[in-house]
């Protein structure tokens, strides 16, 4: 889900730039000084998600986990993600550097949207933590499609059909994703609850 | 005082760190998807062909070829197995530069030089040029890259860190 050099028109790339900027900035300036360590490790395997492919049918997918990224970082997650895409771009060639602005706010953007609507749920009983958590995974990929169809609609001028083509594409990802992070919010929980974000709350 | 006590929480914390970077030892390809056309002149026709790094064909993928000022001279569409071939334009006076959109905001281009094209007229072949060219392109990511890589994300939060407690104590020291 990375778009290359030259896809994207200057205006939408310098706007993307400019969010990128503004959400990092938020997301340092919020970063609790206990959990760097978790940041970087989220960012690490952020970073090493999209090697991981999975053969499905004839099609290969790769993961993406800024479901979980976000989930459990919040605004950090900004941050976090521009650091890995970045090393993405200059040590995998994906993307590029013109359009790193806007590949950040498609992950990015969405991570912190299922923080605010699905982590609140993390605190309730395993079932409805493992439920909550595969909807953000799930719906972090899903949100993330629908922000590239956004931006590809400026150069291929027909929204609807690119997005449902994103969409089909992705439709593994969002399964897995969703199951991937159902189970790994779990596991945290049970082992790691202070990974997972405001803990007062659990106790 | 240097405190060799670890307590639970550096525990799970090293116990996650593990967790998440066995994610390196599973035996998968280190390949994503980026995309890739390469291009050969073989007695007077231009064939290309087109794929992603996970080794699969780009289907109708949209092809440009465009001339040194970048004039579109003619557009296709890449086969089931990614190729796409034309005959050379008359009276063709410069390189090419062929544009693979791959659709997804995926793109690739490849520059194919005036003097394989003239040896193409004269019935040679450039095709062993050709991917050797891209032979070199293609560069899959290896181990080394995704350890440097991890380290320097560590190495960034680290300074990150190091910078929000400067700014603390400053703070702190202040009242």
């Amino acid at each position: 889900m990375h778009i290359s050099e030259g896809v994207l028109s200057g205006q939408i790339m310098a706007a993307g730039g400019v969010l990128a900027i503004a959400g990092t900035a938020i997301g340092l300036k919020n970063i609790d000084y206990d959990k760097i360590v978790n940041i970087a490790i989220l960012s690490s395997a952020f970073f090493v998600a999209s090697l991981i492919h999975v053969n499905i049918g004839p099609s290969s997918v790769h993961l993406i986990l800024n479901g979980i990224v976000g989930i459990l970082l919040g605004w950090a997650a900004f941050p976090a993600i521009l650091v890995a895409l970045l090393l993405q771009v200059v040590f995998f060639q994906y993307g590029g550097l013109t359009p790193l602005g806007v590949n950040t706010v498609i992950m990015a953007v969405p991570a912190i949207f299922v923080y605010y609507v699905f982590s609140p749920f993390i605190w309730k009983s395993y079932k409805i933590t493992f439920t909550a958590s595969f909807f953000a995974g799930a719906f972090s990929v899903f949100f993330s499609a629908i922000l590239l169809g956004s931006a590809l609609y400026l150069t291929e001028k027909n929204f609807l059909e690119v997005t449902i083509l994103i969409l089909g594409a992705h439709l593994p990802v969002i399964i897995i994703e969703g199951i991937i992070t159902g189970f790994c919010v779990t596991f945290f929980k049970k082992v790691y609850p202070e990974i997972l974000p405001n803990l007062q709350k659990l106790e | 005082m240097i405190s060799i006590v670890i307590s639970g929480t550096k525990i799970k914390r090293i116990a996650l760190m593990i967790l998440l970077f066995s994610i390196l030892l599973f035996p998968v390809n280190l390949l994503a998807h980026k995309v890739y056309v390469f291009a050969w002149a073989e007695n007077g026709t231009i064939f290309t062909e087109s794929k992603f790094s996970s080794s699969k064909w780009v289907k109708n993928g949209k092809i440009f070829i465009q001339d040194e000022k970048g004039k579109v001279l003619l557009t296709g569409v890449t086969h089931n197995n990614g190729t796409f071939s034309f005959k050379i334009p008359e009276n063709l006076q410069s390189h090419l530069i062929i544009k693979l959109d791959a659709g997804m905001g995926h793109k690739a281009e490849w520059k194919l030089d005036f003097d394989e094209i003239t040896q193409a007229n004269k019935g040679e072949s450039s095709k062993a040029t050709a991917e050797k060219k891209q032979e070199e392109k293609i560069k899959d990511p290896s181990i080394v890259n995704v350890i440097v890589g991890i380290l320097i994300i560590f190495v960034f939060f680290l300074f990150i860190a190091f910078y929000n407690k400067k700014l603390l104590n400053n703070k702190n020291d202040r009242k």
